[in-house]
C-alpha cells in the first residue's frame, strides 16, 4: 500500500520567467509504501530541505503533486493542513523542536492532547511508547535536564504517539554525538521493523543512511539515483558511501558557530 | 573602532531595543515629574485640617507607590534589555572585549539613555501637565485651582532622582554581568528557566499577609487611620507579590494534577506557559495590582466624597431654591412668580418636584418660649396643604383656632408627638405680639419637613381662618411672602436659579419690597466643589496617570517574551497546531495577564475605601447626619468606577493583544 505519493513535483525559487530563478526542485517522482523506511541523501543545495519543506505542507510546491495517505495536500485549505499534518505526520527535527515550557511526558503527549484523546487512553500510550523507547525514567523530568539523545527520543516519542501515516525525520542525528547518533537510528530501525512505522529520512550522514531499506540521492534538485539494502548493513554503508563519490559535492553542511 | 563609537554604531544597529527601552524610560519619569509638579506647586497648599491631613498622607503614600513603580519598572525593562542582547554580548566578548570593557558600554550606554529620557520625560510631563489642567477645566466645570507653572524644584528632584536611579540600576546589571559568565550571558536566551519552587509556608505567608492587611483597613477609624495607612500598604503590598508568586503555582500545579482538564486541547499549552512565566509576570502583576488599587481607590474616594457633599448640601439646604420675601403680595402676583419659576426651570431642562410661593405673616417679637427669640413665619392650613401633597410632607391635622403645627426639623431632642387639643405643658406655646395685644399658639404636632432653608427653617400652620383675620390686622411690615422650590436634578440649576436671582429681585425692587433671604442649594453645592477641586483635580490626575502606567507597563510585560515566544510558536506550529489555536493560547495568556491584577485591585480597593469609610464615620458631625452614601451606598458608588475602569482595562487588553498577534504573524510571513 501506498502511503506517500509524489508526483511531478517541482519548486522553483523566484519568478519563473526571471533568468535569475533557481529550480530547488525538478520533476521528482517517487513512492513511498507502507512500512519503508526510505532515506533521502544529497550534497548541500540538493534540495533535501525543500523537499521536506513541501512534503510537511510547510511550503507550497511550484508543479506536482502531493499524495499522503490519499489526500492531495495542494486541495487542503490553511486550517485545514494544520489538523492533517497533526493526524497524518509524525515529525523529528534536527534541532528536536521540543518546548522547554513543558515536561518530556507533557511534550510527548501535546499531539493527543491537541486532539482531546480521553486522559485515561493518552496514560495508557504514553507509558507505552515511552517504555518502547526506552525513556520511562525521564518522563517527568524538564526538557533542559536530559541528554541531547534523550530529547531526540523524546521528540519521536512525540512523532509516534499518534499512530501518523508516516514520520518524516530530517536530520535527526544532525545536533548528536555518534553514541547518541547510533541509540537513536537504532530506535528509528527498530521502531521500522518491530512497529511497521513508516518513515521517510532525509540525511547527509551515511552512516545514519545505512539504516534505511532504500535510499534516493538527490543531486541539483534532481533524482540521481536510488540504492536498495539487500544484504547486511556494513555492506549497504560501502555502497551508499560509493554512490557518494561518484556523485561529487560536499557533504559537510555549513559550519555552525554554537557559542 | 574605539568604544565610543562602537557604543554609538550599536545604538544605531539596534534601535528598536533601545526604543522599548527609551520609552519605557521615558514614562516612568514623566508619572513622577508630572506628579512631583503638582505636589510641589505653589499654589498647593494645605490647612491643618482633619481631610487635608488624610490628602496629604494620601499623596505620600502615592509617590512612595510611584518611586517604588518606578525603581521596579525601570530595573526590570533594563534587565529585560541587556538580556535580549545576550547574543551581542556573547558575540563581542568573542571576538576579545574584555569583561571591564563591556561592562564599560552597558553602564555608559544605560546612563546616557537614562539622561535623554529624564530630558523627555521633563519635557513630555510639561506638556501633559498643560493639557491636564486645562482638560479638567473644562471637564468639572471650575477654574483651576492651579495654574500651570514650571516648578523648579520638581524638575530639579527629577533630575537628581532619576540619575541616581539609572546609575544604580546600570551598577546592578553591570554586577550581573560580572558575576556570570559571559557565555552564560549569551546561552540565556535559549537556557530554560527552572519552573518555580512552590513553598507552602510562602503561600500562607502570602493569605496571612492580606487577611491581616484586610482586617486592619476595615476596621480602620478616625484615630487608628494615620498609625495603619502605611503599614496596611506595605502588608498588602508583600501578601500581593506572593500572592502572585506563590499562591498562583500551587494553583497551576492542581491543574497540572487534575488530567482531566490539564490534556485537554489547548489548556496543556496554556498552562505550560504560565507556569514557564509565572516568576517574571508576579513582580508585573503584583505591581499593577496594587495600582489598579491605587486607581480605583482614588476614584472610588472622589466619587464618595462628592456624593457626600450632595447630600450633606441636601442636608443643610432642605429646599433647593428657598426665597423670602418682606411685603404683600396680591394672590394674582403670588401665581404670577409661581407660575414664571415653573417655566424658567422647565425650559432649563430642570424638573420641579414640589413648588410653592406662599402668603405668610411674621410679627415682630415673635417669640420661641426657650429664652430664645426665634421668628417663626405663620402660613395657612389651606395654602400649607397644597405644598405638603407635592412634596409629600406627612400633615394629615386639622388644626384649630389657636393651635399650631410646627414645620421643620425639631432641633432639641425628639419631637413633640402630642394630638392637637391634647397639650399640657406651655413649653410647645408659642406667643406673638401684637401691636396691640398679644396672640399665641399652641403647638400641637411637629413635622419634620424644612419649608424653607436656614434661617427661616420653621413655619407655624395655622387655621385658615383665623389667618385671614390675621391677615387684615397685621402691619405692612409683618406681611412675609415665601418661596419654596424642590428640584429633582438641582444640580444642574444653577443657571436657572441665577436667572430667577436676577429677575425676582428686579420685581420686587419695582414693587418697592425687600428680599430677605435667597438661598440655593446649588450655589452652596458649586462653592463647596470650587474650594475642593484641588482633591478633585488630585485624585483625577492620579487615576489617569496609574491607569495608563499600568496598561502600558503590562504591554511591556506582554512584548519582553516576544522573541522567545516566537520561536516557541513556531515550534509549536511545526508540529500543527493551528494559527488560531496558537492565537487562543496567546489570548489566554495575555487576558490572564490584564484581568487578574485588576479583579485583585478590584478587593483591594474595597478594603481601602472601607478603611476611608470609617474613618469619615468616625468624625462626629458626619456621623450624626447619617449620610446613608458612606454606610449602604458605598459600594454601589464604586460600581460606575469599577465598570469604566473595567473598559478601559479591556481597551488596552485588546490593543495590547493585536499589536502582538501582529508581531507574531510578521514573523511567519
Amino acid at each position: 500500500m501506498t502511503v506517500l505519493k509524489v508526483q511531478g513535483l517541482s519548486k522553483v525559487y523566484g519568478s519563473e520567467k526571471n533568468s535569475a530563478a533557481t529550480w530547488a526542485l525538478e520533476n521528482i517522482n517517487f513512492e513511498v509504501d507502507q512500512g519503508e523506511f526510505l532515506g533521502v541523501m544529497g550534497p548541500s543545495g540538493s534540495g533535501k530541505t525543500t523537499l521536506l519543506n513541501l512534503l510537511a505542507s510547510l511550503d507550497k510546491p511550484t508543479t506536482g503533486h502531493i499524495e499522503i495517505a490519499g489526500v492531495d495536500l495542494s486541495k487542503l485549505k490553511d486550517e485545514e493542513t494544520a489538523m492533517f499534518r497533526r493526524k497524518n505526520i509524525g515529525f523529528v527535527f534536527q534541532d528536536f523542536n521540543l518546548l522547554y515550557t513543558l515536561s518530556v511526558k507533557e511534550n510527548i503527549i501535546l499531539p493527543l492532547a491537541l486532539d482531546e484523546v480521553r486522559p485515561s487512553d493518552i496514560e495508557k500510550r504514553v507509558s507505552q511508547v515511552a517504555e518502547n523507547l526506552g525513556i520511562t525514567h525521564i518522563l517527568d523530568k524538564r526538557v533542559f535536564e536530559i541528554s541531547q539523545g534523550e530529547q531526540q527520543r523524546t521528540a519521536i516519542a512525540r512523532a509516534i504517539i499518534n499512530r501518523p501515516k508516516v514520520v518524516l525525520a530530517d536530520e535527526p542525528t544532525g545536533n548528536l554525538d555518534s553514541k547518541s547518533a547510533n541509540g537513536v537510528m537504532k530506535t528509528f530501525s527498530s521502531l521500522n521493523e518491530e512497529y511497521g512505522i513508516t518513515i521517510l529520512m532525509v540525511t547527509h550522514d551515511p552512516f545514519a543512511a545505512s539504516f534505511c531499506k532504500r535510499i534516493l540521492f538527490l543531486k541539483d534538485g534532481e533524482i540521481f539515483s536510488e540504492l536498495r539494502r539487500s544484504d547486511g548493513r556494513q555492506k549497504f554503508f560501502q555502497q551508499v558511501i560509493d554512490v557518494l563519490s561518484v556523485m561529487g559535492g560536499t557533504f559537510d553542511e555549513p559550519y555552525q558557530l554554537n557559542l | 573602532m574605539n568604544l565610543t563609537s562602537l557604543i554609538y554604531k550599536n545604538m544605531k544597529g539596534l534601535r528598536y531595543k533601545y526604543v522599548t527601552f527609551l520609552l519605557s524610560s521615558v514614562f516612568s519619569v514623566t508619572i513622577f515629574y508630572l506628579f512631583a509638579s503638582f505636589v510641589m506647586h505653589p499654589n498647593v497648599e494645605f490647612g491643618p485640617s482633619v481631610s487635608d491631613t488624610g490628602v496629604q498622607i494620601g499623596l505620600l503614600a502615592c509617590e512612595i507607590i510611584i518611586v517604588i513603580f518606578s525603581f521596579f519598572f525601570v530595573w526590570y525593562s533594563s534587565s529585560a534589555f541587556i538580556k535580549s542582547r545576550a547574543n551581542e554580548f556573547g558575540l563581542l566578548s568573542t571576538l576579545g572585549a574584555s569583561r571591564r570593557q563591556l561592562s564599560k558600554m552597558i553602564f555608559t550606554e544605560s546612563v546616557i539613555i537614562g539622561e535623554i529620557a529624564i530630558g523627555l520625560g521633563l519635557l513630555l510631563g510639561t506638556l501633559l501637565l498643560r493639557m491636564f489642567l486645562s482638560a479638567m477645566s473644562l471637564l468639572l466645570q471650575v477654574d483651576s485651582p492651579i495654574e500651570f507653572a514650571i516648578v523648579p524644584e520638581a524638575i530639579v528632584y527629577t533630575f537628581i532622582g532619576y540619575s541616581l536611579l539609572f546609575i544604580f540600576v546600570a551598577l546592578i546589571n553591570v554586577r550581573g554581568l560580572k558575576k556570570g559568565q559571559i557565555v552564560d550571558l549569551s546561552r540565556q536566551s535559549q537556557k530554560a528557566k527552572k519552573p518555580p519552587a512552590f513553598s507552602w509556608i510562602l503561600g500562607l505567608f502570602a493569605l496571612l499577609c492580606l487577611s491581616v492587611g484586610y482586617y486592619l483597613a476595615w476596621t480602620t477609624d478616625g484615630r487608628t487611620v494615620l498609625l495603619r495607612i502605611l503599614p496596611v500598604i506595605g502588608i498588602v503590598c508583600v501578601g500581593t507579590y506572593f500572592l502572585f508568586s506563590q499562591v498562583s503555582v500551587g494553583f497551576l500545579r492542581s491543574i497540572r494534577k487534575n488530567k482531566g482538564v490539564y490534556y485537554r486541547g489547548l489548556n496543556l499549552l496554556t498552562v505550560g506557559e504560565l507556569g514557564f512565566k509565572v516568576q517574571d509576570n508576579a513582580r508585573v502583576l503584583s505591581i499593577t495590582a496594587i495600582l489598579t488599587a491605587v486607581v480605583l481607590t482614588a476614584i472610588g474616594t472622589l466619587n464618595i466624597s462628592s456624593q457626600t457633599l450632595v447630600e450633606m448640601r441636601e442636608f443643610d439646604y432642605p429646599q433647593a431654591l428657598s426665597v423670602t420675601i418682606e411685603g404683600k403680595l396680591e394672590p394674582h402676583e403670588l401665581d404670577k412668580i409661581e407660575l414664571s419659576l415653573r417655566s424658567e426651570f422647565q425650559s432649563d431642562g430642570v424638573h420641579v418636584q414640589s413648588g410653592a410661593v406662599l402668603p405668610g405673616i411674621m410679627f415682630r417679637g415673635a417669640v420661641w418660649d426657650w429664652d430664645m427669640n426665634v421668628p417663626i413665619p405663620l402660613i395657612s392650613e389651606e395654602d400649607f396643604k397644597v405644598w405638603a401633597e407635592q412634596s409629600g410632607a406627612p400633615y394629615v391635622e386639622d388644626v384649630l383656632p389657636g393651635e399650631a403645627v410646627m414645620v421643620g426639623s425639631y432641633p432639641w431632642g425628639d419631637p413633640p408627638h402630642t394630638l392637637c387639643g391634647d397639650l399640657q405643658s406651655r413649653a410647645f406655646e408659642v406667643d406673638y405680639e401684637l401691636d396691640e395685644g398679644e396672640i399665641s399658639f399652641v403647638v400641637c404636632q411637629s413635622i419634620d419637613v424644612n419649608l424653607l432653608n436656614d434661617p427661616y427653617s420653621w413655619a407655624m400652620v395655622i387655621d385658615s381662618t383665623q389667618m385671614r383675620d390675621l391677615l387684615e390686622v397685621a402691619g405692612p411690615r409683618d406681611y412675609l411672602t415665601l418661596i419654596s422650590f424642590e428640584l429633582s436634578n438641582w444640580t444642574e440649576s444653577s443657571k436657572s436659579v441665577e436667572k430667577i436671582r436676577a429677575s425676582l429681585s428686579a420685581q420686587i425692587e419695582d414693587l418697592d419690597f425687600k428680599i430677605l433671604d435667597f438661598s440655593s442649594r446649588v450655589s452652596a453645592y458649586q462653592e463647596t466643589i470650587q474650594s475642593r477641586s484641588l482633591m478633585l483635580f488630585l485624585a483625577v490626575f492620579v487615576a489617569l496617570v496609574f491607569s495608563v502606567g499600568m496598561g502600558s507597563m503590562l504591554h511591556f510585560r506582554l512584548f519582553t517574551d516576544l522573541e522567545e515566544d516566537r520561536s516557541r510558536f513556531a515550534s509549536m506550529k511545526r508540529l500543527g497546531v493551528s494559527w488560531g489555536e496558537i492565537k487562543t493560547v496567546i489570548t489566554r495568556q495575555a487576558a490572564l495577564l490584564f484581568f487578574a491584577p485588576f479583579a485583585l485591585g478590584v478587593v483591594h480597593s474595597v478594603f481601602a475605601l472601607k478603611a476611608l469609610v470609617g474613618t469619615l464615620l468616625s468624625d462626629p458631625i458626619i456621623a450624626e447626619m447619617g449620610l446613608p452614601v458612606l454606610t449602604s451606598k458605598t459600594f454601589r458608588y464604586m460600581a460606575v468606577p469599577i465598570a469604566i475602569f473595567l473598559a478601559l482595562q479591556t481597551i488596552y487588553f485588546l490593543i495590547s493583544r493585536k499589536a502582538y498577534l501582529d508581531a507574531m504573524r510578521s514573523s511567519e510571513a
